[in-house]
């Protein structure tokens, strides 16, 4: 499959996913929202050299992922694609630090070693759990989530726009490139070709966006998405799943769990 | 050029969604009088640059590929506003959907791929440019010139604001001298993109090019997206001037003790020194700090986390333990799941 229609096939996966019928699907779209963001600031926050105090975080994308019934394989594939740039900085920190921090007899382990588990490890979390909102919470919840505030509600249109759109975009540029490809043996694009395949390909995206427009206004059209609906209210079981998981988040963060557990297991608390 | 969350701290990452939100504010405000005419074009072009974004070209003579970025195209098309808001949307889509950047990191993301491209490249390099004479040579050069400018900017807030994290060993100096050359390479080549759907747009549809935005463009001479890009920039090193300030030797410092052999960005004055009061009082576990140092470390005049090797044997045992009844938890309840699901099928 090609980068595109890659692209198609995790958009259909990942909107498959968010309708599901669990309560962690039912939850406000800001209460998941809100979770995850303390989430990744709380990964974030950890030292660089910190590794088993952020490995019971994974509690957290662990759980939203089983619910949302995500395969671990999805999660992973999608880090590979991504991970070139974390990669780098984590390969910088092998060769620039070199300083030993932990000794096992004659050998050492270089701190660069640790830093860069650390940053893979992080890179992990705040990943799976962004992929894990967006599988249980559902995007257009989120759209009509930001669509509340006045001021934002234009730009919750154009994300909504954006989205549903690319499923159009996407199918007719895999269109053009597979067209491509079939008649070029395999030859990439050229910059020219490229041009006149993309120009084409804007000026009906532009066309297909005034017919849009003119159909949205004859149906009365005012710029807000009757799709939104009327605001989801916040309940007692948002608030307790928010704040459990903060209090958790934060727990983690103060105390290392991993060391206090392994303590209780060795016989005693150190 | 996305960033990731593991890469921001979550100073840096606050910061930038803080200006990066006050720019999408002040843009929808800019933008309200035509918005409800401009949504349906802002997405679709949207949904449009998103997947040309995925369709590559080949570099002759370099065996790599290159495509188009859109920011520059999406500020010649709608304007800035509308331009930006719109990126804004994109970088979104691609951190939720496809792990393309970060939660923590979408600020500093959208700030470093919208806010140089639509803000500073647009008004101040491709709008002057083509001003007084709008030849096809003349916007050509004009897209590639804006491009080149607005991927350097954007290269270089990705290192100022990852150093400023305190997350990569990289010296600044080498990370500059990594980043920058090969973000010129992009953007030239995302100049030469944008110059060759600008070259189709003018033979096919030259009105485009006069842009719905045009008239909400700001003028050429105005000051005020230079303002903005300076309150914002105002705004980024007054928040993170107090973190640089933190007593814990990893970071910025060290990074800086490396390169130059002193701590040159020290708090000194009132202002940073009330900032640092500030950072202490709502920083995440204030206390948290690497209390001793290794000998080895000592020696090269650095400071390191204290490793106590009961502590760190205690942590491993319980990071395992952590996992494996996650694991444990996750095929139960997929095993659960299997054995419901088979009578029904």
């Amino acid at each position: 499959m090609s980068v595109l229609e890659n692209a198609l096939y995790d958009l259909h996966r990942l909107e498959d996913l968010a309708a599901g019928e669990t309560f962690i699907h039912r939850l406000h779209p800001g209460a998941n929202f809100l979770a995850t963001a303390v989430f990744v600031t709380v990964v974030a926050s950890f030292p660089r050299y910190e590794v088993t105090g952020l490995m019971p975080l994974v509690v957290y994308p662990a759980f939203t992922l089983l619910l949302a019934d995500l395969p671990l394989g999805f999660v992973l594939a999608r880090l590979l694609v991504v991970s070139p740039f974390v990669l780098f900085f984590a390969l910088a920190d092998l060769f620039f630090i070199r300083a030993p921090l932990v000794r096992f007899g004659p050998f050492f382990l270089p701190a660069g070693w640790i830093s860069a588990a650390s940053l893979l490890l992080r890179f992990f979390l705040s990943v799976s759990a962004a992929l894990s909102f967006v599988a249980t919470g559902g995007f257009v919840p989120f759209c009509a989530f930001l669509a509340r505030w006045r001021l934002f509600r234009p730009f919750a249109s154009v994300l909504f726009f954006v989205y549903r759109y690319s499923y159009l975009t996407l199918e007719e540029a895999a269109r053009l490139v597979r067209a491509h490809n079939l008649r070029a043996g395999g030859r990439g694009l050229r910059l020219r070709e490229w041009g006149h395949l993309i120009g084409p390909f804007l000026w009906r995206t532009y066309a297909r966006a005034h017919c849009l427009y003119l159909a949205m206004v004859a149906r009365g059209f005012n710029g807000v998405f009757p799709s939104f609906g009327p605001p989801r209210k916040w309940t007692g079981k948002d608030l307790l799943y928010v704040s459990t998981w903060t209090i958790f988040f934060l727990l983690a963060r103060c105390v290392d769990l991993a060391a206090l557990l392994g303590g209780l297991v060795l016989g005693g608390t150190r | 050029m996305h960033m990731a969350d593991a890469l921001l701290s979550p100073a840096v990452g606050g910061v930038m969604w803080a200006t990066t939100a006050g720019l999408a504010a002040y843009s929808v405000r800019k933008l309200e009088p035509e918005a409800e005419d401009k949504l349906p074009l802002m997405g679709v072009l949207g949904a449009f640059v998103f997947a040309a974004q995925m369709i590559n070209f080949s570099i002759p003579l370099t065996g790599s590929s290159g495509h188009l970025g859109g920011g520059l195209l999406l500020a010649i098309l709608l304007g800035p506003y509308a331009g930006f808001l719109t990126m804004a949307a994109i970088l979104v889509i691609q951190a939720l959907f496809f792990a393309d950047g970060g939660i923590l990191a979408l600020g500093g993301n959208i700030f470093n791929l919208g806010f140089f491209s639509c803000f500073v490249a647009y008004p101040l390099i491709y709008r002057r440019m083509i001003q007084k004479e709008a030849t096809s040579s003349r916007q050509g050069l004009a897209a590639v010139l804006a491009a080149v400018v607005a991927l350097q900017l954007g290269a270089f807030g990705v290192v100022v604001e990852t150093k400023l994290s305190g997350i990569t060993a990289l010296p600044f100096g080498t990370f500059v001298l990594l980043m920058q050359p090969i973000h010129l390479a992009i953007g030239l080549v995302e100049g030469l993109a944008t110059t060759a759907l600008i070259a189709f747009i003018r033979k096919a549809r030259p009105e485009l090019l006069e842009g719905p935005g045009k008239e909400k463009t700001p003028r050429p001479g105005s000051l005020r997206p230079v303002l903005v890009g300076f309150l914002a920039a105002a705004l980024i090193l007054g928040g993170v001037a107090s973190w640089f300030a933190s007593t814990h030797p990893d970071g910025l410092e060290w990074s800086i003790l490396r390169v130059t052999g002193k701590e040159e960005l020290e708090a000194s004055s009132r202002v940073h020194t009330a900032l640092v009061e500030l950072q202490r009082r709502v920083a995440l576990l204030p206390d948290y700090s690497f209390k001793t140092s290794s000998e080895e470390a000592a020696a090269e005049g650095e400071t390191w986390p204290k490793i106590d090797p009961g502590t760190s044997v205690a942590g491993l045992l319980g990071a395992a333990l952590t996992w494996a009844v996650t694991v444990l938890f996750g095929t139960v309840v997929r095993l659960l799941r299997k054995r419901r699901s088979l009578p029904s099928s």
